[in-house]
């Protein structure tokens, strides 16, 4: 007997009821498929998810394709501007404020086109037209967060830090419900030094996106360098506990986590306690295998080098720097620490490993 | 039972026979089957009912949809707010209560509503499209429409974190012009073990490396000169690394970021074999420094390590021609040759993940506020080592030798690099010289920190 015929008999006698319901989900499934179609609805709602999710060639094309048939849809329009001037490229600007000026000859209080308008004038370096676009924004409605952000941003580039100032703290004392706006903002507190102000935008952004692994991770940046190390050693945990997030997301909290750590364990090895540094560093190594301070720490059993042992260095003197004078803050404290650095050693034990990608470069000699 | 090789078998099987008889479905296999059939059956009549169990006239949520649908929004709202009161973190129930809002012009109450609904599902594009709609335009159809605008809520009691960042925002309200500014803030100093392509290695697929600096860690011993002036001065110092490894740049990236440094200065040291000059004097072994500057940009961030470092020189030096003004200092520097690798540099962005449009326009304005930072940054040192006597003009010794200043654009701070040629020779001659060459720098870098970035 043929293995075909075998096989054709038994579904004829066995799995005839199986084949029959499955055939009988088909058709269900099939029908709700079809009703649902792809409507212009749905085109709108394809082209708006690839503009927030940060897809903005696809975003481009999908809202493209909902003016074809929509040509007077504002948001689609407004969007596709916004969309061509993320995307950049040749000719990207002029074609995405030709968007926002057609938005705005349908509708002058259009405040998204008008702020973007003034966004994409200050990235060319237009600080004092971005400035008229985003007051007069701001004249239409004074709560649209976005424009009084850009406009702070105008003056900052503009050398205004009292106007810039005074923006940005409008922007912190109303807690609006614009995440990006508030991440954007915690970012240019950073630049100015207001890390406390930074902070609490910070948190604004991850109340309202609790999950984004880029904002955690800035934050856990931002309590490193306020020197809460424990806070910023958790959020780094926590981009890392986000589940499958993005590969650049999780490598960069990966490193920033390690060398937070790293700095823990350069401290301990300093002050003498060579076991703390190893514990450290071996939770460093797991969160990054290749963090080369403790690779470098952890060879030598957590005490960092020894200055005076002749054998192992070719050094004329080991290195007697002043002592730093009492550090003022918990920040000086962490700064002035590997102020007072280890003599290398040159041995054969510590030729440095071939450079990986990104690693530093090569003088041109 | 016993098989003739003594193994045991199970009573009623045939050994000899290899093979189950697929005539015969077994009893087991047939009660897989009737179990799957049944289970086929159980999710199909789940598909079918679905819709008639959602579309049950007892939830008020559909029922509040359909008197939306009729038209008539003023009940729907009136049945939303009740169930609100027993659900108020439900999402669905918010989002429709903002469409019914949006119907009756109510802009600020649908603006509210919609994002509550937001707030509760972070993810939800649709909710998020439509708040977009209604925020992107001015408020003056509300006005227009004549409906009174909600009460405002009460204030409530800020928080600590508020009430820690409104004082801070309080007191750089009083001396804007100093914010950010002070010689408090550390400075970030990478020495570079530089590593360059290894000769004499035969060629291989992979690039060969060794240390450029056969005759010690030169730049970290440097390093560790400066920063024991800095410190001596009360300038706090990071430094990246603490022995000869290399680190990765993602690593100094990270470092630069979370001590929050003023500057970046990455110190190189390049190791030459001097010639004597023809008065027939052994060369000094230390060079000065030859500073010059060199910015690299999106050409070099796009393929790190892969793009032609001529390639990106030539996009900045157009970036710089643009940057710098008529009367700028940054104009008299003029930017030398490629430089290796630099384009590595590149590699690490200020920002991960997928950045939403603004932010990505932001951290594009951010970036060429930082080059511009940077480039002054250079050209101030680059002015004081000159005037130290420190730094050799650019143009005397023509093609570009060792000793550059290179900006770091990929860190998101001022970022310098400045190297120095070491030429081996006694060490004691070597070890002044390097006292020197630090001395000379951190006297640059204290004056440089008491200036606004």
């Amino acid at each position: 007997m043929s293995v075909t015929r075998l096989f054709t008999t038994r579904v004829r006698v066995t799995r005839f009821p199986a084949v029959l319901l499955a055939a009988l989900l088909v058709l269900v499934f099939a029908e709700t498929g079809a009703r649902a179609g792809v409507s212009q609805e749905d085109q709108l709602f394809l082209a708006a998810d690839a503009y927030y999710t940060g897809d903005f060639k696809k975003a481009i094309q999908a809202f493209g394709d909902v003016l074809a048939s929509d040509p007077d849809n504002l948001y689609a329009l407004s969007r596709l501007g916004a969309s061509l001037a993320a995307a950049g490229g040749p000719g990207a600007d002029p074609a995405a404020m030709e968007k926002f000026d057609a938005v705005l000859a349908k509708a002058p209080g259009h405040l998204f086109s008008r702020t973007w308008k003034g966004l994409v004038l200050l990235r060319a370096g237009d600080s004092a037209l971005a400035e008229a676009e985003c007051g007069q924004a701001l004249r239409l409605d004074p709560d649209y967060p976005p424009a009084r952000f850009v406009l702070g941003l105008a003056r900052l580039e503009a050398g205004n830090k009292a106007g810039a100032l005074e923006q940005f703290a409008r922007l912190a004392g109303h807690d609006h419900a614009e995440a990006e706006i508030h991440a954007a903002t915690a970012r240019a507190f950073v630049r100015l030094g207001l890390l406390a102000a930074a902070n609490l935008e910070w948190e604004r952004a991850l109340a309202l996106r609790p999950s984004d692994p880029a904002w955690a991770s800035a934050l856990g940046a931002l309590l490193a360098r306020q020197g809460k190390d424990s806070l910023a050693v958790t959020a780094f945990e926590q981009v890392l506990a986000m589940g499958p997030t993005e590969a650049s997301s999780a490598a960069r909290a990966r490193t920033y986590l390690a060398t937070a750590l790293a700095e823990q364990a350069w401290k301990a090895a300093g002050e003498g306690r060579a076991r703390d540094a190893l514990a450290l560093c071996r939770s460093v190594l797991r969160a990054d295998p290749g963090q080369a301070g403790c690779l470098y720490l952890a060879r030598r059993g957590g005490v960092p080098a020894k200055p005076m042992d002749k054998s192992e260095t070719t050094q004329a003197a080991p290195l007697t720097p002043p002592q730093p004078p009492k550090p003022q803050s918990p920040q000086s404290t962490r700064m002035t620490q590997p102020a007072q650095p280890a003599q290398p050693a040159q041995t054969g034990r510590t030729q440095p490993a071939k450079p990986e990608a990104g690693s530093e470069p090569a003088q041109s000699k | 039972m016993v098989s003739l090789d003594g193994r045991a078998t199970r009573p009623g099987r045939n050994p000899s026979k290899k093979f189950p008889d697929l005539r015969r479905p077994r009893r087991s296999a047939r009660g897989f089957r009737l179990a799957l059939a049944a289970m086929l059956a159980w999710l199909t009549l789940c598909a079918l009912a679905r819709p008639l169990l959602a579309a049950s006239p007892q939830d008020p949520l559909i029922q509040a949809k359909k008197l939306f649908d009729k038209g008539r929004p003023a009940e729907a709202e009136t049945l939303l707010a009740e169930i609100l009161k027993r659900e108020p973190a439900d999402e669905r129930v918010w989002a429709l209560l903002g469409r019914v809002k949006i119907q009756t012009g109510e802009r600020a109450g649908a603006l509210e509503a919609l994002r509550m609904a937001l707030r509760l599902s972070p993810a939800d594009t649709l909710t998020r499209m439509r708040l977009d709609m209604i925020a992107d335009l001015a408020p003056e159809a509300a006005a227009s429409h004549g409906r009174a605008e909600p009460a405002a809520k009460t204030p409530r009691p800020p928080s600590a974190l508020e009430r820690a960042a409104f004082e801070e925002l309080g007191r750089a309200a009083a001396d804007p012009e100093h914010v950010g500014c002070g010689a408090t803030a550390p400075v970030v100093l990478d020495p570079l073990w530089t590593l360059v392509p290894d000769a004499s290695q035969p060629p291989q697929p992979g690039p060969s490396f060794q240390p450029l600096q056969p005759d010690g860690d030169a730049a970290l011993e440097l390093s560790g000169l400066v920063a024991a002036r800095l410190s001596a001065s009360g300038v706090g110092v990071v430094l990246t690394r603490h022995g000869p490894y290399s680190v990765r740049l993602a690593e100094r990236a990270a470092l630069a970021e979370m001590s929050g440094g003023a500057y970046y200065l990455a110190l190189a040291v390049t190791s030459e074999s001097g010639q004597s000059d023809q008065s027939g004097k052994p060369p000094s072994p230390v060079s000065p420094i030859r500073v010059e500057a060199l910015v690299l940009g999106p050409a070099a961030a796009k393929t790190p390590g892969a793009v032609s470092a001529d390639a990106a020189f030539a996009s900045n030096a157009a970036r710089l021609a643009a940057l710098a003004g008529p009367n700028d200092p940054v104009g008299q520097v003029a930017p030398i040759g490629p430089i290796g690798a630099f384009g590595q540099f590149g590699a690490t962005g200020v920002m991960g993940g997928k950045p939403s449009a603004v932010e990505r326009l932001h951290a594009q304005i951010r970036r060429a506020a930082l080059e511009r930072e940077g480039y002054a940054l250079a050209a101030r040192i680059l002015a004081r080592c000159r005037a130290d006597g420190l730094a050799e003009p650019a143009q005397e010794k023509g093609a570009p030798v060792a000793g550059d200043v290179a900006l770091l654009s990929a860190i998101d701070r001022p970022a310098v690099l400045l190297a120095v040629n070491i030429r081996p020779g006694p060490q004691q001659a070597r070890r002044e010289a390097l006292e020197k060459l630090a001395a000379s720098l951190a006297k640059c870098i204290l004056e440089e920190g008491g200036r606004c970035p």
